[in-house]
């Protein structure tokens, strides 16, 4: 692997795309929405590529998001179809079949029934006719291809992907909704303090945000996060001018690739600053690391199963470089947490910048341009 | 908006419906603005975010593997859960689902379920071993009313656009590869849930909040392309006349054509 | 942004932690000191004028201050008295000797904040009740908007439509007859593009084309009593 860039194109030290967009709800009292992941494209390859493909997979942030059914798929999806009594060679209509997608298969297997149920006799050159038209089809742009989804960043620097054609783009990241209420009176009443507001934080995760389904209820690692998420904004806030109360923060995640907490973190700064709660600073939140032999700035999924990786989420007030949160898991020398901790600090004012940038594109219209 | 105002719009709301005049000026029948997207969370295998006068659903759809029922070894399954996230009303406490999120999911589920919509033994991987287990999550994320249509298009659409992951094969064992896909989810029909509310002697569409709020009763009426009715629900403690029910019928049907045409729109023709 | 001698606009957009001056000023609301610079608490438009900097929110829930006008709406009623919302985190208290009527759950008043204690909450006194109309919210620093210098905008507003438009600083407007429909966009179209100038002519004309609208269509423009 080349090793000016990283798995998905970016250099070592290059966040992911980030989007806010801030006050994207109506009934809360404050709301945020960050996107924070790689911007993809998707190539057309031809199918029989598949296997330099895959290659390509073990090195870089590729995925190949349709490739077609192999012989035994398409044995087990035509055996599952036809009407049992049927008398056909499913191998050689397997063999047939190759090159179709899981629709083809399904036509094919439609028009057969309807042949077999009307009285035909399934002759050899029968079958060949209903397979042939099929590929003749409204699909037979897609029997000799296979799609693959790459990092935007990535394509100009892979020669082996140079000449395929883009068909489309996509996004891979976090997606994270915040929703704020509050200053509130909690209830009961005696949960609050006479002091202070607090602050409570709930992380969620949707089911479909992850490769495989997550139960709907929060499980511990969830209840983890709210807890580090809420330590980090119970000061930041100016809890002290709202007694009594408490300032519920919401986080839901709805699409996630490494660095969910520190997405959700992202917004929920965005999101208090929405709903006009007074605070010292804008907290802004960041993963650096380690993978691959590399000090690296945001780390995608790939990159947190490395070997060598080092996770160390992170979130900041920019105005003084203070630390609200702070975890890490891998195995780090001193001189290495050192630069991973700059790093951060450097990484998470970026991101700051966002924050604000965010918050002052929705006032645009409240005030006179500047 | 403060909890404590409704009482102050409820009777506002009742007053004009008196007259068949609503909050918001639309027209009994009237749907708010609706907003479809597609493809917007990468890790389901289909995805949608509706955005219908104001109320936000996000659905997606996972397909796992799993055993069919022991009555119905030839069919797969599929399963609709829905959660009203605290994110999206101030009343919605954190927890597991309450007796609305829960209603709310099983309407939509009937809906989709009984118009056959999506063919079950079409899931079928291997007869009484493996079969597909549609899942339909449902995250609803700001309540401006009517959370039923606007969750039921979410979850319409989110099949409609979901991808069917590929199979390996270690000996007889299947496991899904995740990311890649193979085709698409066949629908046979676009069911569409339509909810009307009754205030008074006035029943409207698409009710707000304040309308829901103000709202005698409601029914939920999900239709097909055919006129056909697979599914109903009333909620509320008021109540209907026969002659009422028959009309929102005759309504629903209109309505979830307009609805349909919508969805069909976005989801356009459906290769990759 | 924030050194001396640099130019720098009227009133800028802030957001939190963002510096507006180090300049040695008195504190106003919005800010707090931190190693000598005045730094923002909020987003909302940062001001230093007569010495004094500070920062106009933008966004926020009202926060009850002696002397305001409130509406507020009763949300429960108890022997002493009725604890009444007032768009706050915190309940009001309003004693039954303060209103010259029996109140119930859901009545909507104006009333006048007598007294904040140490943990904000508010004692009101003489209310009355606003029977009809419509309650409409908008956000509670926008106000001065609405009502504009010596009251200029929310004259013109009752002048246009002829609807009885009571304000509330806690950001609560109450609306009865006349054109209270155009009223109501009227306010909603102010709070929306409350710091922007030229707003009065745009505001003139609004009601004047919308009124003619209205007009034209044979609203009698009457909410409905």
């Amino acid at each position: 692997m080349a090793k000016e860039i990283r798995a998905d194109g970016r250099a070592f030290d290059e966040l992911r795309s980030i989007r806010i967009e801030a006050g994207i709800l109506d009934r809360a009292d404050g709301s945020a929405r960050v996107e924070w992941g790689l911007d993809t494209k998707i190539l057309k390859a031809p199918a029989e590529d598949i296997s330099k493909i895959e290659e390509l997979k073990n090195d870089y942030y590729i995925k190949i998001v349709r490739s077609l059914p192999g012989a035994e798929d398409r044995k087990r999806v035509l055996q599952g179809c036809l009407p049992e009594d049927v008398n056909l060679d499913l191998e050689g209509l397997a063999a047939r079949t190759a090159g179709l997608p899981l629709d083809g298969l399904f036509d094919v297997c439609e028009r057969l029934r309807e042949a077999y149920e009307s009285g035909d006799k399934l002759s050899d050159s029968a079958v060949k006719k209903i397979v042939d038209e099929v590929r003749k089809g409204a699909n037979a742009d897609a029997k000799e291809w296979i799609f693959v989804d790459v990092p935007e960043k990535l394509l100009g620097h892979l020669q082996e992907l140079k000449d395929y054609e883009v068909v489309g783009s996509g996004f891979r990241g976090n997606v994270a909704v915040v929703a704020v209420y509050g200053p509130r009176e909690p209830i009961p009443r005696h949960v609050g303090d006479p002091y202070e507001s607090i602050i409570r934080f709930r992380y969620t995760m949707a089911p479909f945000s992850v490769p495989e389904r997550k139960r709907p209820a929060p499980g511990r690692r969830e209840v983890e996060i709210s807890k580090v998420c809420k330590e980090a904004l119970q000061r930041v806030v100016f809890a002290e001018e709202f007694p009594m109360t408490v300032i519920d923060v919401f986080a839901e995640i709805l699409a996630a690739d490494a660095g969910t907490r520190v997405t959700a973190l992202t917004a929920a700064g965005v999101a208090l600053a929405d709903a006009g709660i007074p605070m010292r600073d804008i907290p802004a939140a960041v993963a650096v690391g380690r993978a691959f032999g590399q000090i690296v700035a945001d780390l995608t999924k790939f990159e947190e199963d490395a070997p060598d990786a080092i996770d160390t989420p992170m979130a900041i007030l920019p105005g003084t470089e203070e630390i609200a949160l702070l975890q890490m898991d891998g195995r780090a020398t001193l001189m290495e947490m050192d630069e991973i901790i700059d790093l951060g600090v450097r990484k998470a004012k970026e991101v700051s910048e966002l924050q604000r940038r965010a918050l002052k594109e929705k006032y645009s219209k409240v005030v006179d341009n500047e | 908006m403060n909890e404590f105002v409704w009482e102050f719009t409820k009777d506002r709301v009742r007053k004009l419906a008196m007259k068949g005049l609503r909050l918001d000026r639309r027209g009994p029948l009237d749907y708010r603005d609706v907003k479809i997207e597609t493809y917007v969370y990468h890790n389901a295998d289909g995805s949608a975010l509706v955005d219908l006068g104001g109320t936000k659903v996000a659905a997606g759809v996972k397909f796992e593997l799993g055993s069919p029922f022991p009555d119905t070894p030839n069919q797969g399954a599929i399963m609709t859960d829905a959660e009203l996230l605290p994110i999206a009303n101030p009343t919605f406490e954190p927890g597991p689902p309450d007796e609305n999120a829960i209603e709310l999911a099983r309407v939509v589920d009937r809906g989709i379920r009984e118009s056959k919509a999506i063919d079950l033994e079409s899931l079928v991987i291997e007869e009484g071993k493996h079969v597909w287990l549609v899942f339909t999550d449902l995250r609803v994320l700001d309540d401006n009313g009517n959370l039923f249509d606007a969750a039921e298009l979410a979850a319409i659409t989110a099949l409609a656009t979901a991808r069917i992951p590929k199979v390996e094969y270690e000996g007889d064992e299947p496991t899904i590869v995740r990311g890649e896909y193979q085709g698409r989810l066949r629908l046979a029909e676009i069911p569409i849930l339509t909810t009307f509310v009754k205030i008074g002697n006035a029943i409207f569409a698409d009710p707000s909040l304040e309308e829901m709020k103000a709202a005698d009763a409601r029914l939920s009426v999900a239709t097909v392309d055919d006129g056909s009715i697979t599914a109903l629900q009333k909620g509320g403690t008021g109540w209907f006349t026969p002659q009422e029910v028959k009309l929102v019928f005759e309504r629903a049907i209109d309505r979830g054509k307009y609805l349909r045409e919508i969805v069909k729109k976005v989801i356009g023709d459906g290769q990759d | 942004m924030a050194d001396d001698g640099v130019e720098r606009p009227q009133r800028w957009l802030v957001v939190p932690g963002e510096v507006i001056t180090t300049e040695r000023v008195k504190l106003g609301p919005g800010v707090y000191v931190r190693g000598g610079k005045v730094i923002s608490k909020i987003v909302g438009l940062a001001e230093v004028k007569d010495g004094t900097a500070r920062v106009i929110p933008l966004e926020g829930r009202y926060v009850p201050k002696p002397g305001d006008s409130v509406i507020g709406i009763v949300i429960d009623v108890k022997i002493p008295g009725y604890d009444v919302d007032i768009n706050s985190p915190y309940t009001a208290f309003l004693p039954r000797e303060a209103v010259d009527t029996e109140l119930e759950y859901g009545d909507v008043i104006l009333a006048t904040v007598k007294y904040v204690d140490e943990v904000k909450n508010a004692l009101l006194e003489n209310a009355t009740v606003l029977r009809g109309g419509e309650l409409i919210k908008i956000i509670p620093s926008r106000v001065p908007r609405v009502i504009g210098k010596k009251a200029s905008m929310i004259t013109l507003l009752k002048h246009m439509t002829g609807s009885a438009i009571l304000v509330g600083a806690n950001g609560r407007i109450w609306i009865h007859g006349g054109f209270s429909e155009v009223a109501k966009d009227a306010i909603r179209k102010i709070e929306a593009e409350a710091h922007t100038s030229g707003l009065t002519d745009r505001i003139t004309h609004f009601l004047e084309e919308r009124i003619a609208e209205a007009k034209a269509k044979n609203e009698t423009g009457e909410s409905e009593e």
